[in-house]
């Protein structure tokens, strides 16, 4: 029996790894090796060229940082608007938080094509189509009611009495919130923190549409557009490169921070 | 927080702005290096016009998108639209291009190819100038074929009697895009039906034409087609003719430079697309020129741009170095003057990608699937005119 | 100036919402209400953009478009499906993982991965994994001897949705997995201890303890995974962008061509309230079909 669930295990494993191990070995080889059938598993001549390739040719370099820009500027923001409603949420009265956690559940489950293009209308009067911001606003958004949901539960575990104490020193509620709560909710913020963060990473429509000068792409929307040197192959090589180059941060920040993943996906709130 | 402090001072930046004040272009693929080279020029020549070339996507429905979403956001996301003859009428009727009708000179207006000045225009007037014109053509390989094919019938009985287990008969694009389209029409054609009439947006798709032509090309698959000729797109089918695979071959132009420098190199030559007896070939209008887009804040300087990259010396250097037609009809090359007579335009409606979507998923679904052509064509029929109906 | 005070006191509670709902308001609230407005008007290439009143019409000719319900079958189709095959997987996993102990947790990581990667990125990698000359899957099958000849899976209807559903069936399951897995961490080890001593098998732990238990978190999964799956874009545009024969299109799909390549948002925007209003509903009856007599999620 559990011989046989070993094996079950290990097979589904190595279903889930083996297109992200193949694409990794595959970056490693020349164009030639690439075309050659049938194909080789491991690199016969290994190089580095398609990376070089993605980094010179490509503003890959550019999609990197405004990933990293709006992927950390937008789970901040939605972290932070989303911890300083659920302290206010969780110390109502449990009519109005019902009230409005069915509010935000129906908010969560809005597919984001019904929102982008009145959205974009929004960017475009503001002036921020190509900017960062134009991605950042959304993201933080598109995601606060689930971060909402997911610190309202936490927060609610917090004892009162705390607060209560430091309202006693003197303390107001700003600084009872900064000083006291912040840091006991931090475990259930750093997980909603990580987990929009990997959402905005990943969010592909809007980054397509709001962002169309190459400069201004994310990793996403930049290698959808990504082309060869000739007008009609696919160049599998630097495809292949560039999967493993946007995938990376996130396959290391699972190994890092897998507990705090699955913490915030198994609380309060899950989401995909 | 250090790090986010980082990302907010990054955010602040403007990415959104061109460098130095260039003007921006959203291109293909510059695999050869040929716009670079030609932009490089025109800015010697102009020191003070700097171009920003984007190389986008090779998928030409992608670049559409991705010009629309730029226009939409109301400002210049581009100043020069690289454009092909199909997006024309949408992109002037949404108002996105400037008028350029009086800017043309005589001579540039009697030189370009009337069709493409035609496919450039809407309700009269010229938004896109041609830069080079492509047309539909049968390839053969005239060391297998001893008279090139003339009919339908002609096509079919040649391929099916010199393919072998290791070549096919007819290579051709069936992937659902905007290539199936051009073939489908080439077929429509050459038996004398037609699609949409552009002015009276009368539709003709449920003729008898119509499903004689789609019967054609299901027939083929699988006989004298290879079945995965439902997903190959040009380069798929150039490759394996090159690598001599083939008997025949529906592509463009700009396979002819590129084949005869391939294993098959002296074995090739061209003729227009077949067509049924009685009735004429026709070729499909392709072909790219430049407009200027009309949130541009600095329209004559890429006027400038425009003007030189569509002028006669620049048409020569794409045609040597990459294989495009001139679309000037004092540089058309003699042995291509036969294709591009034969070369008819889409219609120029606003709705075009709509009409071309419901025509490619109907023909793509009749090739590859349950529903019979007759029946496919009805329902594209019936969807189109229920698209250009509901535009009044 | 008690008054007076109990205003300070009630901008000062607005002041801890007022972030998130200038947040929501703006990518919430007034994009469904612009949205709403939008159906019922004209604003398309015809208009020259600028808006028509249109009455009804929008959705008069939502009601005779076939490309709407076919998109609509597709999205049927690969809901069920995929949603189906991600649960059966998940469920069989997370029991799998629990037997294994402590290895489990590790594996439990390394099965997290793929859901975290992006899938617009992904779909690119499965694109060429089912390529019909240079595909990973076709030189697999071959050299097992399934197929004789290279297999054009995009090609096809059939074989495309099936693509789909296999691209994301890879990435979504690890979601139910996790879900699922903490659900049968919450059991109490007592329940299955008083089982044993009765002698029960397998079989009557997983019926009468694991599975009532389980429950409330298999509902969960599985609402959020249809609701998900319901608005697929990422993987379809990527991958057949809803070829060939346009059976594959997806309604978010749809929608998408509806705005950006045909210009016609009036229409678009009446597909899309289409789709919200119906994921509404079945985001509501299932929630209070399963749901309702269980405390959600925690």
């Amino acid at each position: 029996m559990n011989r046989a669930v070993r094996i079950f295990v290990f097979l589904i494993c190595v279903w889930s790894l083996i297109p992200v191990v193949w694409c990794g070995l595959a970056s490693l080889k020349s164009s030639e090796e690439l075309a050659r059938i049938p194909a080789t598993l491991l690199p016969a001549d290994f190089t580095l060229q398609h990376y070089i390739e993605l980094f010179t040719r490509r503003p890959f370099a550019a999609y990197y940082i405004n990933s990293l820009v709006v992927s950390s500027l937008s789970a901040f923001l939605c972290v932070a608007a989303a911890g300083l409603a659920s302290y206010r949420l969780a110390r109502s009265p449990k009519r109005f938080r019902s009230a409005v956690s069915s509010s935000l559940l129906v908010m969560a489950f809005f597919p984001p094509i019904v929102l982008l293009f009145p959205v974009y209308e929004i960017i475009r009067m503001f002036g921020l189509v190509n900017q960062p911001w134009g991605l950042i606003l959304p993201y933080a958004a598109l995601n606060l009611p689930f971060a909402t949901w997911l610190l309202t539960g936490y927060m609610e575990l917090i004892p009162y009495e705390l607060e209560e104490a430091a309202a006693v020193d003197g303390l107001g509620p700003f600084a009872i919130f900064r000083r006291i709560v912040a840091p006991l909710a931090m475990p259930a913020m750093t997980s909603a923190f990580l987990l929009v963060f990997i959402f905005s990473w990943n969010e592909f429509m809007f980054a397509l549409t709001f962002m169309n000068l190459e400069s201004a792409r994310t990793l996403t929307a930049g290698m959808a557009t990504l082309s060869g040197a000739f007008s009609q192959e696919i160049p599998w090589g630097l495809l292949a490169a560039g999967v493993m180059a946007s995938t990376i941060p996130l396959i290391l920040a699972v190994f890092v921070f897998q507990r705090k993943i699955v913490a915030g996906l198994t609380a309060g709130g899950i989401k995909e | 927080m250090l790090w986010i402090a980082a990302a907010f001072i990054l955010s602040l930046r403007m990415p959104g702005a061109n460098p130095e004040g260039a003007l921006s272009v959203l291109m293909e693929p510059d695999g050869t290096g040929t716009w670079r080279m030609l932009i490089a020029q025109f800015e010697k020549e102009n020191p003070d016009i700097p171009i920003q070339m984007v190389e986008g996507p090779p998928a030409t429905n992608a670049r559409e998108d991705l010009y629309a979403a730029s226009f939409l956001s109301g400002k210049a996301g581009f100043d020069i639209v690289y454009c092909d003859v199909v997006w024309t009428a949408k992109f002037a009727a949404a108002g996105w291009l400037r008028d350029l009708t009086d800017r043309l000179s005589r001579q540039d207006l009697n030189d370009f190819l009337p069709q493409e000045l035609e496919a450039g225009s809407y309700k009269g007037r010229v938004y896109r100038i041609p830069a080079f014109t492509d047309a539909g053509m049968l390839y053969y390989r005239k060391d297998l074929v001893e008279s090139p094919p003339v009919t339908f019938d002609d096509l079919e009985r040649q391929a099916r009697q010199l393919q072998n287990g290791n070549r096919w008969g007819f290579l051709w694009q069936g992937k659902q895009y905007e290539g199936l389209t051009t073939v489908f029409l080439e077929i429509l054609w050459g038996f004398g039906g037609e699609w949409i009439d552009a002015k009276t947006k009368q539709v003709y798709l449920d003729s008898r034409e119509a499903v004689k032509a789609l019967e054609f090309l299901k027939k083929t698959i699988g006989t004298i087609s290879p079945p995965a000729v439902t997903s190959y797109i040009e380069e798929d089918t150039r490759t394996l003719f090159q690598a001599g695979r083939a008997v025949f071959l529906r592509n463009w132009p700009y396979v002819w430079t590129l084949v005869r420098e391939s294993p098959v190199k002296d074995k090739v030559a061209f003729v227009p697309m077949v067509h049924a007896p009685e009735e004429s070939s026709a070729a499909t209008l392709g072909g790219w020129g430049f407009a200027v887009s009309e949130t541009s804040s600095r329209v004559e300087d890429a006027w400038k741009f425009v003007k030189f990259i569509t002028g006669t010396e620049q048409m020569k250097v794409m045609y040597e170095r990459m294989g495009r037609i001139p679309s000037r009809r004092s540089l058309v090359p003699a042995e291509f003057v036969p294709i591009i007579e034969k070369a008819r335009m889409r219609p120029a409606i606003p709705e075009y990608a709509q009409a071309s979507d419901i025509l490619q998923r109907w023909v793509s679904a009749a090739l590859t699937g349950r529903p019979g052509c007759e029946e496919a064509l009805k329902k594209a029929a019936e969807e189109t005119r229920a698209l250009l109906g509901h535009a009044k | 100036m008690r008054k007076a005070r109990g205003i300070v006191r009630n901008l000062q509670q607005a002041g801890w919402y007022l972030p998130a709902g200038i947040l929501l308001f703006l990518v919430f609230v007034y994009p469904v209400l612009r949205t709403l407005v939008l159906s019922f008007l004209h604003v398309n290439l015809e208009s020259g953009f600028q808006p028509v009143f249109a009455g009804l019409s929008n959705f008069g000719r939502l009601v005779s478009d076939t490309r709407f319900y076919r998109s609509m079958q597709a999205t049927l189709v690969f809901v069920s499906v995929s949603v189906l095959l991600e649960f059966v997987l998940g469920l069989a996993l997370a029991l799998a993982l629990e037997q294994l102990k402590r290895s489990g947790r590790f594996f439990r990581t390394l099965l997290l991965i793929p859901w975290t990667l992006p899938t617009a990125i992904i779909a690119i990698l499965w694109m060429w994994f089912f390529n019909d000359q240079y595909g990973a899957v076709n030189d697999l099958l071959l050299r097992l001897n399934v197929i004789e000849a290279p297999v054009a899976w995009l090609a096809q209807p059939r074989s495309a949705m099936a693509a789909i559903i296999l691209a994301d069936v890879w990435k979504a399951f690890p979601f139910v997995l996790i879900v699922l897995v903490a659900g049968i961490q919450a059991i109490p080890r007592e329940m299955y201890e008083a089982l044993e001593i009765d002698g029960g098998t397998y079989w009557h732990k997983f019926r009468y303890v694991t599975l009532p238990h389980l429950l409330p978190f298999i509902f969960v999964a599985v609402i959020f995974r249809i609701i998900q799956a319901f608005a697929v874009f990422d993987l379809v545009f990527v991958l057949t962008g809803g070829g060939p024969g346009g059976k594959t299109e997806t309604i978010s799909v749809y929608s998408y061509y509806t705005f950006l390549r045909y210009m016609d948002f009036g229409y678009g925007s009446a597909l899309v309230l289409v789709l919200a209003g119906l994921l509404a509903l079945i985001g509501w009856t299932l929630y209070t079909l399963l749901l309702r007599h269980y405390e959600p999620g925690r």
